[in-house]
Order: C-alpha cells, then sequence, then structure tokens
C-alpha cells in the first residue's frame, strides 16, 4: 500500500521528515518499504493554456499547437495526443525538462515544424501509467505556473510493506494512528457534512441479509442526480499517489473513501435494478456471473452475492457486476458500505482466484462501526463534486451488532515477560495512543476498538505495548539459564568426521534438489517407490528422491560438460521410500560418484582413469572411521554394468551398492566418460558406529616382515588368497599387506603376480627366526596346495 | 696388533680419501682397506691368532674401524656422485606443490556447522525433525489459523491431503514440546521446502536453522541477548543490531532482526541495496497458543522462538547474487569457499 507524505500531515500533526518518518514508523512494526519524491522529475514542466490547434501539414495524426504561458508567451509545440483541443490547459514540458523513461526535452524540428515543448500525459510525467491523451489541468489554474507548485506535486510516496495481521494500518488513517501512537497528536478526522433531501432513503429501498455470518451489516445511502465526470484534481492525485487509477468522480470517491478510512464502497447505477430491493446471500453452486472487468465467472457457495432480490449486481466485497456499474449515463446511484466476514471473502477469493482491493481489506479484517463514517464521507464528496442529491437516513441492516472486546491486561506481566520497568501510566498511554479505551486500575481493562480484530488476547496487548515503546529499549540479557549439558549424538560426531574425511580425500560435498524427474529417477532404480507430490511446480519436479543417484549424476554430467578432469563429489541427504496410508519413511543416504582421472592436474602423478578401487578406497577410510568391515559382493543392480556391479554389506546386512555406471544410464544424462557411484545408508553406518576409539597397548617386541610373492591364476580374487594365508598361519600374523600386483613381463597370460608382506609379532616376546620359518614355510605349502599358486623369486 | 695401529690406519685412510677424485681411485680405496684381502678384512681375520682375553676389545677396535672406513666412502661417494652422473640438477622452487586437492564442504554445509556451532556454544542442543510433515506440526499446532493463506497449495507442496513438504523448521519445537518439559533449548537444522517458481532469488528446496528455548522467566530480553551475541559472533562484534516489530503466528511479540552492512558498515552499498542493514533472521515469544498444543502452561513457562534461512545468510557472507548456484553445484562455484 502507498500513502502520500503531505495526506498523513492533513490527518495528523507531526514535524519529522518523510525519511525519518518511515525509519520510525519502520521500528513500530508499520513497515515501509520505500520513500520516493513525487516531483523528482517535474522540473521545467508549467502549465500552458492551447490557444490554437491546427493540422500537421506534413503528418495526418499531428496537430501544431500554440501554447499560451500567461500573457505574452506562447510556444509552438507539435503534439499528437487524442484529447489535444482548444481552450484545454495541459502540462507542458520545457526544454531542459527529463519525461519519465530518462527522456530530456529538447526544442526539436517535427517534420518541418519546430515544437518548443512537449505537452504531457501523466504517464510521461510518471504520474501513473496513463497514456491515453494529456492529463488534463483545472481551467482555474494560471497559465504559466509552475507544475509541482500549483498542483502542490512537492510529496512523497510511502510505500508501506505490511504484515497480514494489521488491516487497520491499510487506510491513510490507518497509518496517521501509528503516527499519533508515536507523537501524541490526535488524529484529524475529516468533518463529513451533508444536506439531506426530502425523500426518504427507506422507503425507496429495502434491504435483507440472507447470510448474516457472511455478512453482520449492510448499509446503504441512495443519491440520486448525480453527473458523472471526471474527479477534482486533490481525489485523482491522492489515488494517483496510491497507485490506483482514476476512473470517473463516483468509483473515484468510493475509492477515495477506501484509502483514507479503510472502509472499501460499492456504488451501483440504481436504475439497473429489476426491483428496489438489496439481498445479500450466497450464490448458488455452478451460477454464472460477469463481474465489472468483463470476466465471466462461476461461482460456488463460498461466494456471497449483493442481489436485487432477482439476480445478483455484484459479488460481496470482491467485486461489482457488469450490469450494475457506473456509466457516463448513470442518474441514480445506491451506495454500499458494507462489513463482510473475512473468511467467506477468503474463500470466495479462492475460489474464483480474484482479488482486489476491496477484498484485501474484508479478507484481512475490516471495522463493522467504521461502515456509516464512510458511507457518509462518500456521500458527502457526491454532494459536492457530482451534483448528487443524498436522500435522507441510511438504510442500515446490523442485526447482530458486534461489539469491541474487553481485555484485562496486567502491568506486572508486561514487565515480566519483557524484562521492563515501565510504569502503568506508560503502559496506559501507549494503548490510548492507538485509540483504545482503557480503564485503570491494578489490572488495566482495555476496550478494543473493532477496527483491531487482531487483538483478542492480552499477549496481543503485550506486544502491542513493546512494539511502540520500542524493541530497542527493551534491556538485552546476558544468562545462560536452564540446563547446559549439550550432549553431541554419535550420529552428530559421525557425520562431520565422514564429511572431513572425504573432503581430505578430495571429495567435494554436493547439495542438490530433493525433489526430482520421474523420468531419470524410474531410470536409475526401476522399482523405486517414490511420494510423489500432488501441486508440483511442473512435471520434471515432481518426485521425492528415493535414492541420490540421479542427483549425483546430474552433477557429474554438468561438470563434466565444462571439461573438469577429476569429478569427485559426494552427498549426504535425506531420502523417501513411499508407504501405502502413511507417512513415508525418511532416511539418510551418502552417495559418491567419480567421474574422469585421479590427480589429473598434478604434474608430480601419473593420472590414471577411475576404477572400482577408488570406491573401495572411501570404503577402507569408512572401514577406519568406524571400526568395523565393510564387504562388497557382485550382484545384479541394473544401473551397474553387470561386470562391475557390487553390494555392500556388513555382519550380512545390506547397507548399500556401488559399481560403474551403464552405459544406458550415461547416455541418459549425456555422460561420455566412465562413472562410478556408490549409495550408502547413512543411518545403518552412524548406528554401528563406536563414536570413540579405545586404547590398546603399543606392541613391547619387534614386528617381523616376510614378503612373499604367488603368481596365480586371474580368476583368483586376492581375498581368497589372503584367507588361505590366514588359515595357514598362527595368531602371530598381525597384517597382511598387498604391496604389488603385477602382470607382464616374466609373468605368463592369464596369470598375474600378486605380492604380499606378512608382518609377524608377539606381545610377549621377540620371535625368532625359527618360529617364523616354521609358519611361513606352512604359508607357502597351502598357498602351493589350495590354489596352485607358484612363489615368485 | 696394537691401539695405535687402528688409529694410525684410520688417520691413514682419512688422509687417501681426500686425494681421491674419481670413481675408479675410490673404488682401488675400498679394495684396498675392505677388499677380500683389504687391511680392515685382514685384521678381522687374523683375530683367530690373538690371545683369547684381548680378542674382544681388538674385535671391537676392528668392527669400529671398518665402519669408520665405510662411512669415508659412503661420503666420498656421495660428494662424487651429482658430479658422476649428471649435469647439476637446480631445485625448481616455482612448480606447484606435490599434493593430491582437498575437496571442500558445500558453502550450506559450512555455514549450517559454524551457526549451529555457535548455538551449541551457547548451550543449545542439537534436534531433528521429518521433512514430510502433517498439517497439524506445519501449521494448526504453530497457531497457523485453518484458512491462513500459507496453507494454500500456492505456497506448499502437499503429498497427500493431510501430508505435505515442511515449510519451515519451525515443526521441530512442537515435537520437542511434545517430549520433553521444560527446561528446553534447541537448535534445529534442517531442508524445508516452498511450493514457488525457482528463480535467482527463489529455490523450491532450501534450508532453515530453528532455535528455541522455554523456561521459567525467559524473557524478550533473554531472546536479544542470544540474538545479539550470535550475529556478533558470526558477522563480527562491530555490527549493529536493529530490532523491528514484525508478525509470525507462532511468536507473539515477534521480531525481525537487521544486522548493520558489515561490507559498507551501514552507509549503503549494492548488497544491503543502500539500506545499509541486512535482515537475517525472525523470532519472537513463543505465542501461549503453541504451548497450549502441547499442554505447557504459559502462565508457569515462557520462551523463545527464532529461524533464519541458511541460503540467504550464506548468500550474504559470499556474496553470492544467484540461490540456483548452490544446488547447481558446479565445481568451479563450490571451490571458492
Ligand atoms: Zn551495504
Amino acid at each position: 500500500m502507498q500513502i502520500s507524505y503531505n495526506w498523513l500531515r492533513e490527518l495528523v500533526e507531526f514535524d519529522i521528515d518523510p525519511h525519518q518518518l518511515a525509519i520510525k514508523l519502520t521500528s513500530i512494526g508499520t513497515a515501509v518499504e520505500s520513500v520516493e519524491s513525487l516531483a523528482a522529475n517535474l522540473d521545467n514542466v508549467v502549465i500552458g493554456k492551447i490557444v490554437a490547434c491546427d493540422p500537421h501539414p506534413g503528418k495526418d495524426n499531428l496537430k501544431i499547437c500554440k501554447v499560451e504561458l500567461g500573457r505574452d508567451i506562447q510556444m509552438t509545440v507539435v503534439c499528437g495526443a487524442p484529447n489535444v483541443r482548444i481552450g484545454m490547459k495541459a502540462p507542458l514540458a520545457l526544454p531542459g525538462a527529463v519525461l519519465s523513461g530518462n527522456v530530456t526535452v529538447q526544442s526539436i524540428e517535427k517534420f518541418g515544424v519546430v515544437s518548443e515543448g512537449v505537452l504531457c500525459s501523466q504517464a510521461e510525467l510518471g504520474l501513473s501509467d496513463d497514456h491515453s491523451g494529456l492529463m488534463e489541468i483545472d481551467p482555474a489554474i494560471k497559465s504559466g505556473a509552475d507544475l509541482k507548485t500549483a498542483l502542490n506535486l512537492e510529496d512523497h510516496i510511502l510505500s508501506f510493506d505490511l504484515t497480514p495481521n494489521r488491516a487497520d494500518c491499510l487506510s491513510a488513517i490507518g497509518i496517521a494512528r501509528e503516527i499519533s501512537a508515536l507523537t501524541g497528536s490526535p488524529i484529524k478526522r475529516p468533518s463529513v457534512e451533508i444536506k439531506e433531501a426530502a425523500e426518504q432513503a427507506a422507503t425507496q429501498v429495502e434491504i435483507g441479509i440472507e447470510d448474516t455470518e457472511g455478512c453482520p451489516r449492510y448499509a446503504a445511502r441512495l443519491i440520486r442526480g448525480i453527473k458523472v465526470g471526471r474527479s477534482p484534481w486533490w481525489i485523482q492525485q491522492r489515488l494517483l499517489t496510491s497507485g490506483i487509477r482514476c476512473i470517473n468522480n463516483i468509483v473515484d470517491i468510493t475509492n477515495f473513501v477506501m484509502l483514507e478510512c479503510g472502509q472499501p464502497l460499492h456504488a451501483f447505477d440504481f436504475d439497473n435494478f429489476s426491483q428496489p430491493k438489496v439481498v445479500v446471500k450466497r450464490a448458488r453452486a455452478g451460477e454464472m456471473f460477469t463481474t465489472l472487468d468483463g470476466v465471466q465467472r462461476k461461482l460456488s457457495d463460498d461466494v456471497l452475492l449483493i442481489t436485487d432480490g432477482n439476480g445478483p449486481v455484484a459479488i460481496g466485497g470482491i467485486m461489482g457486476g457488469q450490469f450494475s456499474e457506473v456509466s457516463d449515463k448513470t442518474v441514480n446511484i445506491l451506495l454500499e458500505s458494507a462489513y463482510f466476514n473475512s473468511s467467506i471473502i477468503r474463500r470466495g477469493r479462492k475460489h474464483l482466484g480474484l482479488t482486489s482491493e476491496a477484498q484485501t481489506r474484508f479478507e484481512r479484517g475490516a471495522d463493522p462501526n467504521v461502515v456509516l463514517f464512510a458511507l457518509d464521507r462518500a456521500a458527502s464528496l457526491m454532494e459536492k463534486y457530482a451534483g448528487g442529491k443524498v436522500s435522507a437516513g441510511t438504510v442500515d441492516c446490523y442485526p447482530n451488532k458486534i461489539e469491541p472486546l474487553k481485555l484485562e491486561l496486567r502491568p506486572s506481566r508486561v514487565n515480566q515477560l519483557l524484562k521492563t520497568e515501565m510504569s502503568s501510566p506508560t503502559m496506559i498511554d501507549i494503548l490510548k495512543g492507538l485509540e483504545f479505551k482503557v480503564t485503570p486500575g491494578k489490572n488495566v481493562t482495555v476496550e478494543i476498538p473493532t477496527f483491531r480484530p487482531d487483538i483478542t488476547r492480552e499477549i496481543d496487548l503485550i506486544e502491542e505495548i513493546a512494539r511502540v515503546y520500542g524493541y530497542d529499549r527493551i534491556p538485552v540479557a546476558m544468562r545462560a539459564g536452564g540446563n547446559l549439558v549439550v550432549a553431541r549424538s554419535v550420529t552428530e560426531i559421525f557425520t562431520q568426521c565422514l564429511k572431513q574425511a572425504m573432503i581430505g580425500q578430495g571429495y567435494y560435498e554436493i547439495v542438490t534438489n530433493s525433489i526430482g524427474d520421474p523420468k531419470l529417477i524410474s531410470l536409475v532404480d526401476p522399482d523405486a517407490k517414490a511420494v510423489e507430490i500432488v501441486n508440483p511446480i511442473s512435471e520434471d519436479l515432481k518426485w521425492l528422491r528415493p535414492s541420490l543417484l540421479p542427483g549425483l549424476l546430474g552433477v557429474v554430467s554438468q561438470n563434466v560438460s565444462h571439461q573438469v578432469r577429476t569429478v569427485k563429489v559426494f552427498e549426504v541427504g535425506t531420502v523417501m521410500a513411499a508407504r501405502t496410508d502413511e507417512a513415508p519413511i525418511e532416511s539418510q543416504r551418502i552417495g559418491l560418484a567419480i567421474s574422469g582421472t585421479d590427480s589429473g592436474e598434478n604434474w608430480a602423478f601419473h593420472p590414471q582413469e577411475f576404477g572400482l578401487h577408488d570406491l573401495q578406497g572411501v570404503l577402507d577410510t569408512i572401514e577406519e572411521l568406524l571400526r568395523f568391515k565393510l564387504q562388497i559382493t557382485p550382484s545384479k543392480i541394473p544401473i551397474f554394468d553387470q561386470s562391475c556391479s557390487f553390494d555392500i554389506t556388513t555382519d550380512g546386512t545390506n547397507v548399500g551398492r556401488c559399481g560403474k555406471v551403464a552405459a544406458t544410464i550415461l547416455r541418459a544424462f549425456s555422460i561420455k566418460s566412465d562413472v562410478y557411484l556408490m549409495e550408502m545408508d547413512f543411518d545403518q553406518l552412524a548406528e554401528r558406529s563406536s563414536g570413540y576409539g579405545t586404547y590398546v597397548s603399543l606392541p613391547r617386541f619387534p614386528a617381523i616382515e616376510r614378503d612373499i610373492a604367488v603368481v596365480i591364476d586371474e580368476a583368483v580374487q586376492s581375498g581368497s588368497i589372503v584367507k588361505v594365508i590366514n588359515q595357514a598361519a598362527d595368531e602371530n600374523l598381525r597384517k597382511v599387506i598387498v604391496w604389488d600386483v603385477y602382470r607382464g613381463k616374466q609373468v605368463p597370460v592369464g596369470k598375474k603376480s600378486v605380492a604380499y608382506r606378512l608382518i609377524f609379532q608377539n606381545e610377549s616376546k621377540t620371535l625368532t627366526d625359527g618360529e617364523i620359518d616354521n609358519v611361513f614355510n606352512k604359508i607357502v605349502d597351502s598357498l602351493k596346495g589350495e590354489l596352485g599358486a607358484e612363489l615368485r623369486s | 696388533m696394537s691401539e695405535s695401529s687402528a688409529a694410525d690406519i684410520l688417520a691413514r685412510a682419512q688422509s687417501e680419501i681426500v686425494a681421491c677424485q674419481t670413481p675408479e681411485q675410490v673404488e682401488a680405496f675400498r679394495i684396498q682397506y675392505l677388499g677380500k684381502k683389504g687391511i680392515v678384512t685382514a685384521m678381522l681375520k687374523g683375530l683367530a691368532d690373538v690371545a683369547p682375553d684381548q680378542r674382544k676389545v681388538i674385535g671391537q677396535q676392528a668392527n669400529e674401524l671398518r665402519s669408520q672406513i665405510e662411512s669415508l666412502l659412503t661420503d666420498k661417494q656421495a660428494a662424487l656422485g651429482g658430479a658422476r652422473s649428471k649435469s647439476p640438477i637446480t631445485i625448481d622452487y616455482t612448480l606447484p606443490g606435490k599434493r593430491y586437492p582437498n575437496g571442500k564442504l558445500h558453502p550450506i554445509t559450512q555455514t549450517l556447522n559454524e551457526i549451529t556451532d555457535i548455538f551449541h556454544g551457547m548451550g543449545f542442543e542439537i534436534a531433528l525433525g521429518p521433512e514430510v510433515e502433517t498439517e497439524h506440526y506445519n501449521f494448526g499446532s504453530l497457531n497457523f489459523p485453518p484458512d491462513h493463506p500459507a496453507r494454500d497449495m500456492q505456497d506448499t507442496f502437499y503429498i497427500s491431503k493431510d501430508l505435505l513438504l515442511r515449510t519451515h523448521t519451525s515443526p521441530i519445537q512442537v515435537r520437542e514440546f511434545e517430549k520433553k518439559k521444560p527446561p528446553v533449548r534447541i537448535i534445529a537444522p534442517g531442508r524445508t521446502y516452498r511450493q514457488e517458481a525457482i528463480s535467482a532469488r527463489s529455490y523450491c528446496v532450501f534450508h532453515q536453522v530453528e532455535g528455541f528455548y522455554v523456561d521459567r522467566d525467559v524473557t524478550f530480553a533473554d531472546l536479544k541477548g542470544v540474538i545479539n551475541a550470535f550475529a556478533q559472533t558470526y558477522f563480527g562484534s562491530d555490527v549493529k543490531m536493529r530490532w523491528r516489530p514484525s508478525f509470525f503466528p507462532f511468536t507473539e511479540p515477534s521480531a525481525e532482526v537487521d544486522i548493520s552492512c558489515f561490507l559498507c558498515g551501514g552507509k549503503g552499498c549494492r548488497i544491503c541495496k543502500h539500506e545499509g542493514w541486512l535482515e537475517i533472521l525472525g523470532c519472537g515469544m513463543i505465542d501461549p497458543n503453541v504451548f497450549a498444543a502441547v499442554n505447557y502452561d504459559p502462565e508457569e513457562y515462557s520462551g523463545y522462538a527464532f529461524g533464519m534461512g541458511i541460503e540467504r545468510i550464506a548468500m550474504l557472507r559470499h556474496q553470492i547474487d544467484d540461490i540456483r548456484l548452490f544446488f547447481e553445484n558446479d565445481l568451479r562455484f563450490l571451490n571458492q569457499f
């Protein structure tokens, strides 16, 4: 919402400049988003009277005008506006003036005629977006006068960013009330005087409310003999500075009064009613109605209708009807001022998908007791500016008066919650400043005006006091209080350790969207039970990820396309699995992806293509962190190349999968290089993590190493060799390290040479050569006997 | 064999080795002393002829002499080595270091860790909650009226009539209150969702940190204390704070907190949109209706809660102007933090 600074100054006295005012209002919760000078660009614009207007010989749609700026000055201006005519007054921008769009006016030749300035529309002056024709200036204003001064355009526009609870601030008086609370000076409400005609309104129109819950109050006045025309400039200006388009004097006045006091009004062309009657009721589902924007709308029983007893004339509180709209020919109007319940307006808005200034105010919560003031204020303006004769009396249908709420406030509670030392009178002054009626006492009794439907409890009053008192004046406490034990869970510790370990090995952590493309997700996991979003933002962001792998592949794809040689990424995140009629199962996983070459960019290393063993390196790291064993065993997982597809298990429990991504999947992600993926159930890992290590005393006797290299069939896995070694050895064999795998010269085709370092150690003595030779020979015999291995010297 | 003769042999060897200038001369030296018929070898072989009572002493001397001559040889070989094989090598100290590069934590994790660590240090315990929530936990229990606009399909992702993707981390408050009796002091990070078109300024997924403390006599002043302490720890002790009244259904009184722009010191710049202030979080005293939903007596207990957007804080800290970068995971981006 926008309100002009000058307008606020008319409603309440204060001596604060616009920028300071914005800061002060923001500090009490009436947030000002911006302050803009209205007339920043209006230098060198004067008021000109058009005294001659002749066709341009060179161009059909242009006119050559003589514009008078005072007694002796005339200028020649070429103008193409449709409404240019002799006798009218319009703004003339002189050379040097800067028009909207940063156009500087110059004296220039247009089709052979020199134009000495520009006659302007409101849009060109930046006053509104109306570029339909020249801005019409009141003929009473002197020619040659400076536009800014003559039209009182030295003003600032304050744009408010109000929180949804503050419906009371959606008007100039509402904002003035906030200023009044800040400064202590009272609001000056406009006085209203109507010279009523003899005709009694009540005899001319009958009002009935069928849905008193949706419409607790409906009041109307009858105004006859109005002349529809342009509004006076001061009303136009109020609307313009609030960003509302000017239509005609009747509609403008209803909008003006709404801006002034927050009460939406509606003017009907009363002659279009089929009978002199107003009935407020719910629409029938499926009923059709054309609103004044020309759109035919299908209604439901969530929509409140204003009818004339026969058919609808407006959608209550949201928008008027096309048929009963005020037009140039309108003579008699029925002026509505009603109070609609916020929840019916909300449901109606949702059903229709239709918002309006009126709807916003009713939905946030209007004031049932400002209805008559607004009605009279508008009627008096219509009397004055549209020549209307206001029939006597108001027809006011208000079956159950809405009374102000009374609340008890405990001053001690205020100070207890805010840790302040405010006195009761200070609190009372603040509440009175906001126009609350207050009865002092040990507990203060507060009558809440009906324009504050948001205040229903003591805590709401405490907030009002706190914000006006000033958050900055509330002290800053420095105490811990409560329990100081802040345990860290094993999962937290493990998460941090694991992430640190991953980045230490060169992996980048990634964070991907947990909402994914159903096509890619089902490609990666054909059997995935993914959770589907009912109202997705698009078809390719519809499923909650059941796995981290599609996201990882997406990131690999994106980076490989940038010629990155080494892609090593991991993610720890939530995945979801759908269940019927139950909330999905959420679990944490860790996933990683590698592609390209390791150490790709360092001169000291020879880059090697990534392979399964790089994934195994990560597994070994995790084993070390967790202090338990992880195993991989071949399996047939669809996403992986069948020659390189593995389950990851621990103690027989499946905790994940890894392998080389199948070519078909790579194609779907437009990846041309090999990718290796791993995904594990993070919760299962964390659960098994023991947290902290337990010390084992260091060996006191030296270890003895023996190397052994075996030449063996290609198909024999190192794991089986190590197993045979361990079985043949005694408890003194502490560790078996694979230190070389070799294929090539001196090794027959179909065989490989694998070299092991065996480490022997005993806790209570130094082992002798003889003891070790003994075991070593047994190992050699077993390798030969069980695996057909040959020793390589 | 006497003591003086071992010393004599060593002295002679020391002077002879100096004279060796070629590998051939060094090899001749080696043969002369340590070869099969060399002086030291002969000395060791001769031990058998020595009287048993002297054998040990002489043996030690001979072994010592052997190792001294060996080290003379090694030093000489090393001194000649470089000159012998190639032309001299100059160390190129401008080459990049030899290493496997580190990875990096994602900037969101870095930001999240730093924030939670600060609160952890102030006595907040970490808690987590589910990303799929019920209407009750996400809205109803947090005092959102039944027809609050945030519940609209336009703002919230639904997966069924009652289940939705949490729009904030605040449901964790209620879940923790249900589990515990005051005092409860918790920091709760997590992923949250909003049904919004993806743009430079908004993404359908984002992260929040929620903090809350409920106990006897917790006041607005305590809230100010903890938030100011956080902001000055995180952004620097010289930042100024601005507390603005605001509105959230689950806190009352509510506030939004700004810090003076740490880039321009409050003078106004591009990052603070020339206002000099940067909004960092929303907070307030927990609304009595939230307590009512979990059977805490609002007359006995009071508490505060606050929440902040991690992407926003990370964007401020690193001057990132497009939120989508966080979720694209371009390594050239991730490598910058
Ligand atoms: Zn700045």
